[in-house]
């Protein structure tokens, strides 16, 4: 304290007791500064603050010194100084009467007897030891009070001065640090850096030592430490933000070149334990070389694009091209080499090929090209001679026609019904799937032993989000020639079986799916039975009905109609299969008429088919 | 075979199937109006093969018609089993020699051992039949029928982990990819059945304390050939086919109805586009309505008579069983199925054998041996080939702990046993011998290759000229390598 409080600070004064007041030269000449606190009092009186202001660290063996001044003629019968700190007032020195002032046990640093009042008529330097008062290093004093038991009392410059030896402070020097912790354990210090620290410097690699300063710097040294309180505070929110995101992140692994290529042989016979010839990493004479001096898989995959390979983007375009119309224009899509077959259309081929790879390898400008072309357009029909002349439809004089994929004839069902979920990404969901497909083949420890079916969303994905047990793949997608990805597939054959038809009419996805179909069809699809169908048929075949199958159609509604409305129970139970409920307010014997019709559709030929 | 006559055969049957649905479609409808005077139904004509078999097939006169594979999934010990070493009991716990063990690796299991303890088998061998055949105690039903089958002592094969192995054992390769044999053989001869699938695949229980390995789809899985040729997996039960049974609510006569209008609807569409694949459909969706009928009747038991059941023991009448599976084999194969496989686990006894051991054969020995019985009172046992075995056999020294009463047995690819039985295979007999380990083979060794080539010599098929081009070569059953008919186990 000089001439004021500290900024911030708000001084009280005991109840009933005159107001703050600091003199100048007319009154008292200071000790130091411009002014000095004047007090008279009767019994106990007392200027006070306690947190607002400033805070001031304890300095090690430092020694609270404060100038006063008592009157002759007014005599005080004790004087004290009283600091405040996280733990209350529970400092205080007192010169003169012990236990006048009754605060604090006697005895302690809580009253402390510095020593005699001070002789009477000129400022006197008082100083007190921190540590007699109870006061620790690195404490902060947050308030203090200037204190008296009758009489007038001038204060003036409150201050502590303090031998300050740095360079030695275990609490501030890295070195005294070390040197201290040399030989011996350290309290609290983590147990690899603790062995560290017991030994000698020149011991320690620069690493260790560098540690040794991070933790030092951030847990011990009284300057510095603090500083990262609110950083690691930071650092741990932000952790705990980066795991939580880490744990939404499904896993995957991925290959790296080991920083020392192992030497590969050609296994002879494929035997494990036959190494032939040593090899190194190359591409196939006929194919342009990697460029690299010792190419890695970076450098493979820069072959594969390089506008020197004949083959990526070739292969590429024909697999698309394939996937619509059911052959490439290599039909051995798999082999383009010697043993497979010279395309329909090579200069198609090319150009497609070339416009790829220059557009950057815009697949969906590369589907957008075959969707817009004529030949993709132009109708399927095929008529007695083209079916003579070009069975197969190499020279694309109709246009393809070819049965949906496993995924897309169930998407298509969940899409037309709106039951579909369109959310993107995340686990594999285990839809609809009948007992016994996993428990019969899988190990007996096995975490997919069971098949344990999903709820609510989970059975209405797109069916790629579909989990995927290799050895007992779901049979709605084998049904339908998905691979059962143990090997790779460039082609999936278009089997039409039975087993297919089984499926689509009875399973649980595609029956509900036809019972969904049925509540948009009353609900969408106009009040008569004819806007209705038409609504149906536009939604599935993206057509209208010809008078001929309406006509068919009709009968069958008309015969189930009957049929529901004769039998309540009969058209509940066709509406309860599937795990999503009819909403109440339609029709049950309606709905379940609509259910046959929607099934109907979603088994078409047409409606399984690109056309 | 050449792609050009390939494409023309696939041409030939979508234009066959084409035709049925075309010809059929109304011709039944007006049988059916006669038949049930409802007008919802039709069906195919019953002499009209669905799954037709490739021209030239088969290659000559076949001896089986049929086969049944009972694959003992894990691999059974042959020492405990069929390969009698009466000499062995003076070897107990002395290490197997050098001289006997060579240089065969070893799996991971045992290949840390200190010792190779041989462990003889606890089990006592009697004589059976005409032929005299050593069979152990734990096999007293299998023992009944010996002089109807040839056991080989001396199959081996290349792998040594289950997975390859059965990969190999079914499909000539231990790569995944190839087709399996039952594929082969629908892809070549086809089915005389026309509403069940060529290929069927049975995965009965096993005994829950057994070692149980994991089986994979591929093992009936068709590989490069097309996807019709995969096995169908039946389930235990009433609805062995998947989506056989009518939605709930859904009866038969609503499924005439809708399957009437959806043909008439397909035919429509077929005048529009000409896609003979339309046709292919209409008759697919025909034939499930049937199999929605013929597949209940093949797995309801009431039929059979009391002797039967009594021949497959009680276990007949739960679902699941592998004598129940072995019956329901029967009823297939005796309507016109091609390939029925059967897949009892848990033959994988690396610790406690003797347990697990006997439980498998509890488990199977009764049915194995009704199902030979079965056929043969049948008159089916003539042209129906029945193959058992497991994928290895399992070593003379014990994995792990060795007691008199308590052994275990590694994996041992060198030689085991398998059975054949019934088309032309010679009945009775033993064929090819094995140290007196059961360690090596001494002679006629058998391999996996020639097993299969003899198998498709039995159905009548060149093995040497069944290919079928995939990834740039003519892939055989029976591989690249040398395969031979063992002419020793033909009839």
């Amino acid at each position: 304290m000089e001439d004021s409080f500290p900024a911030g600070a708000k001084p009280l004064v005991n109840p009933g007791t005159p107001a703050l007041m600091f003199v100048g030269n007319e009154d008292m000449p200071p000790a130091s500064g411009e002014r000095c606190l004047k007090r008279t009092a009767k019994g106990i009186g007392q200027d006070h603050f306690a947190g607002g202001g400033a805070s001031f660290g304890v300095p090690a063996g430092g020694i609270i010194s404060v100038m006063a001044r008592t009157d002759g003629a007014d005599q005080p019968r004790a004087i004290m100084i009283q600091f405040h700190t996280a733990a209350g007032w529970k400092s205080r020195a007192v010169w003169g009467e012990e236990g006048i002032i009754n605060y604090g046990k006697l005895g302690t640093p809580e009253h402390y007897l510095a020593g005699p009042l001070p002789a009477a008529g000129s400022w006197t330097q008082l100083d007190v030891p921190v540590e007699a008062i109870g006061l620790k290093p690195g404490d902060k004093v947050d308030g203090y009070a200037f204190t008296q038991f009758d009489g007038t009392v001038y204060w003036d410059r409150l201050a502590v001065r303090s031998m300050d030896d740095p360079a030695h402070d275990p609490a501030r020097s890295f070195a005294a640090w070390l040197k201290a912790g040399e030989g011996k354990d350290t309290p609290n210090v983590p147990p690899d850096l603790n062995k560290l620290l017991k030994q000698k410097g020149d011991q320690r690699k620069i690493e260790e030592t560098h540690r040794l300063r991070a933790y030092f710097v951030q847990n011990v040294c009284v300057t510095t430490r603090d500083g990262f309180d609110s950083v690691e505070k930071e650092i741990a929110a932000l952790e705990k933000e980066r795991d939580a995101l880490d744990k939404s992140i499904p896993a995957t692994f991925v290959m790296k070149d080991l920083d020392k290529p192992r030497d590969s042989f050609v296994m002879e016979r494929g035997q494990y334990d036959k190494p032939g010839e040593k090899v190194q990493p190359a591409t196939p004479a006929v194919l342009p070389p990697l460029v690299a001096e010792n190419p890695k898989r970076l450098d493979l995959a820069r072959w594969l694009v390089d506008e020197r390979n004949p083959l990526t983007a070739r292969v590429t375009v024909n697999r698309f091209w394939q996937q619509f119309f059911g052959v490439g224009l290599v039909k051995t899509s798999a082999d383009f080499g010697s043993q497979g077959e010279p395309p329909s259309h090579p200069e198609l081929l090319d150009w497609l090929a070339v416009t790829f790879r220059e557009s950057g390898w815009d697949m969906k400008q590369l589907v957008r090209t075959i969707v817009l072309s004529s030949a993709w357009q132009q109708s399927s029909r095929a008529t007695p001679e083209l079916l003579a002349r070009d069975p197969e439809n190499r020279l694309l004089a109709r246009g393809p026609r070819v049965r949906l994929n496993a995924e897309a004839v169930r998407d298509e069902a969940l899409f037309v019904s709106g039951l579909l979920v369109e959310k993107l990404g995340g686990k594999g969901v285990k839809t609809y799937q009948p007992p016994n497909i996993w428990e019969p083949v899988g190990y007996k420890d096995s975490n997919t032993r069971n098949y344990r079916q999903d709820t609510g969303d989970g059975l209405y994905r797109r069916s790629i989000y579909t989990f995927l047990k290799r050895t007992a793949p779901a049979p709605f997608l084998m049904n339908f020639d998905a691979p059962a990805r143990e090997e790779f597939c460039t082609k999936r054959e278009r089997s039409d079986t039975p087993l297919q038809a089984l499926q689509l009419l009875n399973d649980v996805q595609f029956f509900e799916a036809a019972r969904g179909f049925a509540q948009r069809i009353l609900t969408y699809g106009g009040q008569t039975p004819s806007s209705r169908l038409h609504f149906a048929f536009r939604t599935t075949l993206a057509r209208p009905p010809e008078p001929r199958e309406a006509e068919r159609v009709l009968v069958m509604l008309d015969h189930f109609l009957t049929k529901y409305r004769a039998d309540a129970n009969a058209a509940k139970a066709v509406l309860s299969n599937g795990e999503s409920k009819p909403p109440a307010h339609l029709d049950p014997a309606e709905l379940a008429a609509w259910t046959q019709v929607g099934n109907l559709l979603l088994n078409l030929d047409e409606n399984v088919s690109i056309n | 075979m050449n792609p050009f006559i390939e494409h023309e055969i696939n041409l030939t049957r979508r234009q066959f199937f084409g035709n049925v649905g075309l010809r059929f479609g109304g011709l039944a409808l007006a049988q059916l109006l006669g038949q049930q005077g409802s007008g919802l139904a039709a069906t195919q004509a019953a002499d009209q093969q669905v799954h037709a078999a490739l021209p030239g097939f088969p290659h000559f006169p076949p001896r089986a018609k049929r086969l049944i594979y009972l694959h003992m999934n894990g691999a059974p010990s042959q020492l405990d089993l069929l390969d009698y070493k009466p000499d062995l009991a003076r070897f107990f716990n002395k290490d197997l020699p050098e001289s006997v063990r060579g240089n065969q690796r070893l799996t991971g299991m045992t290949s840390g051992q200190k010792r190779f303890p041989v462990a003889p088998s606890k089990y006592k061998f009697t004589q059976h039949g005409q032929c005299g055949r050593w069979v152990s105690e734990l096999l007293p039903h299998t023992a009944k029928v010996v002089d109807d089958i040839a056991v080989i002592k001396t199959v081996h094969t290349n792998a040594i982990n289950h997975d390859p192995a059965c990969t190999f054992l079914f499909t000539g390769a231990e790569i995944p990819g190839k087709a399996s044999l039952g594929s082969w053989l629908a892809y070549g001869l086809g089915s005389e059945s026309n509403d069940l699938p060529a290929f069927v695949v049975l995965t009965p229980k096993w005994p829950e304390g057994s070692n149980g390995q994991a089986l994979f789809s591929r093992m009936w899985g068709s590989g490069f050939l097309p996807g019709r040729h995969n096995g169908v997996a039946f389930r235990a039960g009433a609805d062995p086919v998947l989506y056989l049974p009518n939605p709930n609510g859904v009866q038969r006569d609503d499924r005439r109805l809708l399957l009437d209008t959806l043909g008439q609807l397909n035919q429509q569409q077929h005048e529009r586009l000409g896609d003979p694949e339309t046709l292919t459909r209409i008759a697919q969706y025909e034939m499930a309505f049937r199999m929605q009928a013929s597949v209940p009747d093949l797995v309801d038991f009431k039929s059979e008579d009391a002797a039967t059941r009594e021949m497959y023991g009680p276990d007949v009448d739960k679902p699941g069983s592998f004598a129940q599976s072995c019956l329901l084999a029967r009823r297939l194969v005796e309507r016109g199925v091609r390939v029925v496989q059967l897949m009892h686990r848990g033959w994988d006894s690396h610790s406690n054998l003797p347990r697990e051991l006997g439980n498998q054969c509890a488990d199977t020995d009764r049915g194995c041996a009704a199902l030979i019985q079965d056929l043969k009172a049948r008159g089916l046992l003539e042209d129906t080939l029945v193959v058992w075995g497991g994928e290895f056999g399992r070593t003379v020294y014990s994995q792990g702990t060795l007691t008199q009463d308590n052994y275990g047995r590694d994996h041992h690819p060198r030689n085991y046993c398998m059975w054949m039985a019934g088309g032309g295979i010679k009945p009775g007999i033993s064929y090819g011998e094995t140290d007196d380990f059961s360690y090596n083979i001494v002679e006629n060794p058998v391999h996996l290759n020639d097993l299969n080539a003899t198998i498709l010599h039995c159905m009548g098929i060149h093995h040497e000229k069944f290919t079928f081009k995939a990834q740039g070569l003519d892939q055989r059953l029976t591989g690249v390598e040398p395969a031979k008919v063992v002419k020793g186990l033909l009839a």
